[in-house]
């Protein structure tokens, strides 16, 4: 059908995200080179590489939060940051963008719950006041989201209350409660104390077993090795690996691949 | 050396053994005693002094506190104050927007107009807007060139009471626009994105997110600022429109009851502070939700 390179063991099916020749300068600085990705529906997709090598970027990209130079960006058969007018293209409005927003959750280093609603009243926002759910049924998806995440004595409390696992899995709760066909977390865990990366990532493996298709930056490569289906290596705003989690993990093709795995050997073998 | 050290309890007990010398000493108390002592003989010294003093007209503050010539200076004053307050918080969010602008052109009319406003004395400006008519007979709205439009003496426009409302206003504007501006500062970029993230547009997320988080620190410069307004209603005296002061300087002129009169003035000034004062308190207490301090 066409050359997109397939991994045997996923199915042959047009993927939920294409990106396509993505280019993105800061200035001088290229942040984002040539870089072609799929994401399929139901996959687990891991961004992994060393600090500024553009897995952020990229993430923002996916969602129109950060525009770009060049190239495209397909979500569930829309084109990303911009309207097609008579053949030509012109950048979305913000209004358009929020629209389009609602079928893609993020959940951010930083963890952002609003800081002035309790835990319930942050779930419920989305809902209530973008997609116009009654507040009764909103509360009442609300209150099961937070019994997944393992929230349910905390509906009351204020993010200023809780740990910043709890916050994190709050955060989680807060993005699934607009039912996103994509989930993108940015490096979810790296702001957290070592002791409290464990319950948020038990919640992002709880939500890839149920089937979500997820984007993951993360520099946690246990995770990315055991949750992870196809792992994406970026290097200096490139791609320089893709492929199964086994083949990247056991056999990196890419010297420098392999030479970022060793230096985070450490964080594998516990 | 060792005829220095004294056998002391010190040398013999571990650091974690010795007493703890608590700060009983009737010395201390003493002290404290002697001092409330003086302070309370000060205050008194001076109450009594200011109450039998025949100079102050108790009876005459009590007359005057309540008299009806007072009590409408006391409502012009509340009228200017309020009106100035709500057209300064609106303008000054508008302020505050436009000096935000990504437009720099926007932005620099924003800057502009706040170098003026905080650089000319408020005495100033208001003695400019009451005497406009000699600069300016005419006003209205029109065309420019043609005499297309509706026009009118300045001087029916901008009655003394008008002129002092407009200058307060948008001196006021200024002002709340810097302190709006602090406000929508303080809220965390990251809550923004989180609100955008979730599908809000730019304006939603203003109206729930940045807004009600730009309020929890507005409210106290708020109260400030408020508070100063009451204040400068009083230099409106200077063009005699009737407020509290201009009331209280008539009375005085007349009788001759000059510090008592201040009194009375100041009173009134005391007891709209302390509702400013009250407000200020119940707003806080609805903004607090889910602050940590």
């Amino acid at each position: 059908m066409n050359h997109i390179s397939v991994s045997p063991n996923l199915p042959l099916e047009p993927a939920l995200v294409r990106v396509r020749s993505l280019s993105k300068n800061f200035g001088a600085n290229r942040v984002l080179d040539n870089v072609n990705l799929d994401v399929r529906q139901g996959e687990v997709r891991c961004l992994i590489g060393p600090s500024g090598s553009g897995k952020s970027t990229l993430l923002r990209c996916l969602n129109g939060l950060t525009d770009f130079d060049d190239g495209a960006v397909v979500l569930d058969g829309t084109r990303v940051g911009y309207a097609e007018r008579g053949g030509a293209l012109r950048p979305w409005t913000s209004r358009e963008a929020a629209f389009f927003r609602r079928r893609v959750g993020l959940v951010s280093q930083h963890v952002n719950l609003f800081s002035h609603r309790t835990v319930i009243e942050n779930v419920i926002e989305g809902p209530v006041q973008v997609l116009g759910t009654p507040r009764a049924e909103a509360v009442r998806a609300a209150s099961e989201l937070l019994a997944r995440v393992g929230l349910s004595d905390k509906h009351d409390s204020y993010p200023s209350q809780l740990s910043g696992g709890q916050q994190q899995r709050a955060a989680i709760a807060r993005a699934l409660a607009m039912e996103p066909k994509v989930m993108l977390f940015d490096e979810a865990t790296s702001a957290l104390d070592p002791e409290l990366v464990g319950e948020v990532l038990n919640v992002m493996q709880a939500l890839a077993r149920d089937g979500m298709t997820m984007v993951v930056v993360t520099h946690e490569m246990r995770f990315a090795e055991e949750v992870g289906d196809t792992i994406a290596v970026m290097d200096a705003g490139r791609v320089i690996e893709d492929g199964t989690a086994a083949d990247v993990f056991g056999r990196p093709t890419n010297q420098r691949t392999a030479d970022f795995l060793k230096d985070h050997s450490g964080f594998r073998r516990q | 050396m060792a005829h220095i050290a004294a056998k002391t309890t010190d040398d013999v007990l571990p650091l974690e053994d010795r007493p703890v010398l608590a700060r009983t000493g009737r010395a201390h108390t003493l002290r404290g005693g002697a001092v409330w002592a003086i302070a309370l003989a000060v205050l008194a010294y001076c109450i009594w002094g200011i109450a039998t003093n025949q100079a102050m007209r108790w009876d005459s503050i009590a007359r005057f506190l309540t008299a009806p010539i007072i009590l409408q200076g006391v409502l012009i004053t509340i009228a200017i104050a309020f009106c100035a307050a709500v057209f300064g918080l609106f303008g000054g969010l508008v302020v505050a927007l436009m000096r935000m602008s990504q437009n720099p052109l926007i932005r620099s009319i924003a800057i502009g107009y706040l170098g003026l406003f905080r650089a000319v004395p408020l005495l100033v400006q208001i003695l400019i807007w009451y005497n406009l008519g000699t600069f300016l007979p005419r006003l209205g709205l029109g065309i420019p060139f043609t005499d297309i439009g509706i026009f009118g003496d300045t001087n029916a426009i901008l009655s003394p009471f008008v002129a002092c409302l407009v200058a307060l206003a948008l001196n006021q504007a200024a002002y709340m626009g810097e302190i709006i501006r602090g406000g929508l500062l303080s809220v965390q970029p990251g809550q923004i994105e989180a609100a955008i993230a979730l599908g809000m547009t730019p304006q939603k997320a203003f109206r729930r997110v940045v807004a009600p988080q730009a309020a929890r620190s507005i409210i106290p410069p708020l109260g400030n600022d408020m508070i100063n307004l009451l204040k400068a209603t009083s230099l409106v005296s200077v063009v005699g429109v009737g407020d509290l002061m201009t009331r209280a300087q008539g009375i005085y002129a007349s009788n001759y009851q000059v510090i008592p009169l201040l009194i009375v003035a100041s009173i009134w000034y005391l007891i709209l502070t302390v509702l400013i004062t009250f407000v200020q308190t119940l707003l806080e207490r609805r903004f607090a939700a889910g602050a940590t301090r």
